[in-house]
C-alpha cells in the first residue's frame, strides 16, 4: 500500500479516536450506571485491533496507551502503554485465527481488552480489594459494552473508506 | 501461535516495554510532574475547561427546574439555621475575647491561622472508576506545588495535590486510595491516619486507621486534620465518623468515615498554597 494511504488511514484512525474520546470527556463522564461511569478506552483498542491486525493494532494500542498514560491519572507509571499493548496484541491474535472481521469479532475483542485491562488493575490492588476490584471491572464492562453500537459502526466505516485491496 | 508471537508480538511488545522505560525514567527523574505529560496536560486544559464549562451549564439548567421547590423549602431551613447560627456566634465572640484576656495572662503566644490560597475551577473528574481524582485549573504558574492541600470555601478538606503542571494541576481527593493524612477526633483528640481504601472508595467513604484501643470515637463525631509535623494544616475538617469497627487482632480501632465535602457537587475549589498556624 502506498505510504499516503497508509497515512490517511491513520489520520483518519486517529481523527475517529478524538471523537470518540470526545464523547466520553463530554457526556460519558457525567454519567453514572449501576455504580460506574463507561469507560471506552478498551473498547476503542479493541475494535481497532480486530480490523487491523496484529501488527498494526498493537502498534496503534502503544501510542494510544502512551497518550492515556500522559494524559489522564494512569494507576502506574506506563500502565495504558503496556496493558493496552498487550490487549491488543491478544485481541488481535484472537481475531485473526477464530473470527472473520465483524461485530462478533469486535466484541470478542472487546472482551479480551477489558479483561486484560482489568487483569492489570487488579494485580495493582491489593489482595483484600480483588473481590471488590473485579465486580466493578464486571460492571464497568457491561454499562459500557452497549457502546459498541456506536463505536464498531464508526471504526467499520473507518476501515471500509481507508483500506484497498492490493 | 509461534509464527505470530516471533513475526509480531515480540516486536510490539518489545517496543511496548522500551516506550513503559522510557515513560518510567523520564517520570522517575522528575521531582515535579515531568514533561511529557506537561505539555499533553498543558495543551488539552482549554478544552477540559470548555467542556466543563458546557457541562456546568447544562447541568445547571437542567437542575434548575426539578429542584426549585426543594431549593425553596431548603431556604427556609437555611434562614432558621442562620438565626441559631447568629446566636453561636455572638456567644463566639465573647469566648474568644476571654480567651485573648487569658492568654494575655498566661503570657502565652497569639493563636493565629493564616492560609494563603488559591482559587482553581474543577476541570475534569477522573472517568477511570478506579481512582478518585480531579484536574483543577490552576497549576504551578500560580504558585501551585505538589503536596499542597484543597478545600472548599468552607474550609472542608477536598483532597491533595499530587501532580502539577503549568496551567493545570491534579488532586487526590480524601476518598481516593493513594490518600493519607494524619487526622484527630476534634471531641476526644485523638489521632490517628485518614485514608482512602478501595473498598470504601465505592461508597464514597473513607478509614480513621490506627486509633489507640482505649480511644472512644463515637458515631457522628467529627474528623480534622492534625496538622502533626506541620506538613499539613491542622483544623481542615475531613468528615464525621459513621462506624467505629475494631481491628482483627483487638488492639487498635479503626472507624469509617464519610467525608464532609460532597465531591459530586464540587465546581470550585481553593488551594493552600502556604500556611501559618499557631495554636
Amino acid at each position: 500500500m502506498p505510504k499516503r494511504y497508509v497515512v490517511f488511514k491513520w489520520v483518519i484512525y486517529a481523527a475517529a479516536t478524538f471523537l470518540l474520546l470526545q464523547v466520553q470527556t463530554w457526556a460519558l463522564d457525567y454519567v453514572e450506571l449501576w455504580g460506574v461511569t463507561p469507560f471506552l478506552a478498551p473498547m476503542l483498542v479493541g475494535v481497532v485491533s480486530s480490523y487491523e491486525g496484529s501488527l498494526a493494532g498493537p502498534l496503534f494500542a502503544l501510542v494510544f496507551g502512551v497518550l492515556c498514560d500522559l494524559g489522564t491519572v494512569s494507576p502506574a507509571s506506563a500502565f495504558f502503554t503496556f496493558i493496552f499493548t498487550a490487549a491488543a496484541l491478544a485481541a488481535a491474535l484472537m481475531a485473526e485465527h477464530l473470527f472473520s472481521p465483524g461485530f462478533l469479532c469486535s466484541l470478542a475483542s472487546t472482551t479480551v481488552c477489558y479483561v486484560i485491562t482489568a487483569l492489570g488493575r487488579l494485580a495493582l490492588l491489593g489482595s483484600g480489594a480483588w473481590e471488590a476490584g473485579a465486580f466493578l471491572a464486571l460492571r464497568e464492562f457491561l454499562v459500557t459494552l452497549p457502546l459498541l453500537l456506536v463505536v464498531f459502526p464508526v471504526y467499520r466505516w473507518v476501515h471500509n473508506k481507508t483500506t484497498i485491496e492490493y | 501461535m509461534k509464527r505470530f508471537l516471533t513475526k509480531h508480538g515480540i516486536l510490539v511488545l518489545s517496543a511496548a516495554t522500551a516506550v513503559a522505560v522510557v515513560l518510567s525514567l523520564v517520570s522517575f527523574f522528575s521531582s515535579n510532574t515531568d514533561l511529557l505529560t506537561n505539555i499533553v496536560h498543558t495543551i488539552s486544559a482549554p478544552f477540559r475547561s470548555a467542556s466543563a464549562a458546557v457541562s456546568e451549564w447544562v447541568g445547571d439548567n437542567m437542575r434548575f427546574a426539578e429542584e426549585f421547590d426543594a431549593l425553596k423549602e431548603e431556604n427556609e431551613a437555611l434562614k432558621l439555621e442562620i438565626a441559631k447560627m447568629e446566636e453561636q456566634l455572638r456567644q463566639a465572640e465573647a469566648d474568644s475575647d476571654e480567651n485573648q484576656r487569658l492568654r494575655k495572662l498566661l503570657d502565652l503566644r497569639e493563636q493565629q491561622r493564616d492560609l494563603k490560597m488559591e482559587s482553581a475551577r474543577i476541570i475534569q473528574r477522573d472517568a477511570s472508576n478506579w481512582a478518585s481524582t480531579l484536574t483543577l485549573s490552576a497549576g504551578t504558574d500560580f504558585g501551585v506545588e505538589i503536596g499542597d492541600c484543597v478545600i472548599t470555601e468552607s474550609g472542608y478538606l477536598v483532597g491533595i495535590i499530587t501532580e502539577a503542571g503549568s496551567n493545570w494541576s491534579t488532586c487526590n481527593t480524601v476518598i481516593d486510595t493513594d490518600f493519607s493524612m494524619g487526622a484527630m477526633i476534634f471531641r476526644t483528640g485523638d489521632v490517628g491516619v485518614a485514608a482512602g481504601d478501595f473498598n470504601l472508595m465505592q461508597e464514597g467513604r473513607l478509614q480513621l486507621n490506627y486509633l489507640d484501643a482505649d480511644a472512644a470515637p463515637q458515631v457522628g463525631d467529627l474528623v480534622v486534620t492534625s496538622g502533626l509535623g506541620g506538613y499539613y494544616p491542622s483544623q481542615l475538617v475531613i468528615g464525621y465518623i459513621r462506624e467505629v469497627m475494631t481491628d482483627d487482632d483487638g488492639l487498635a480501632q479503626y472507624a469509617v468515615l464519610r467525608p464532609a465535602v460532597e465531591i459530586d457537587g464540587l465546581q470550585q475549589v481553593f488551594v493552600v498554597k502556604d500556611f501559618t498556624v499557631v495554636e
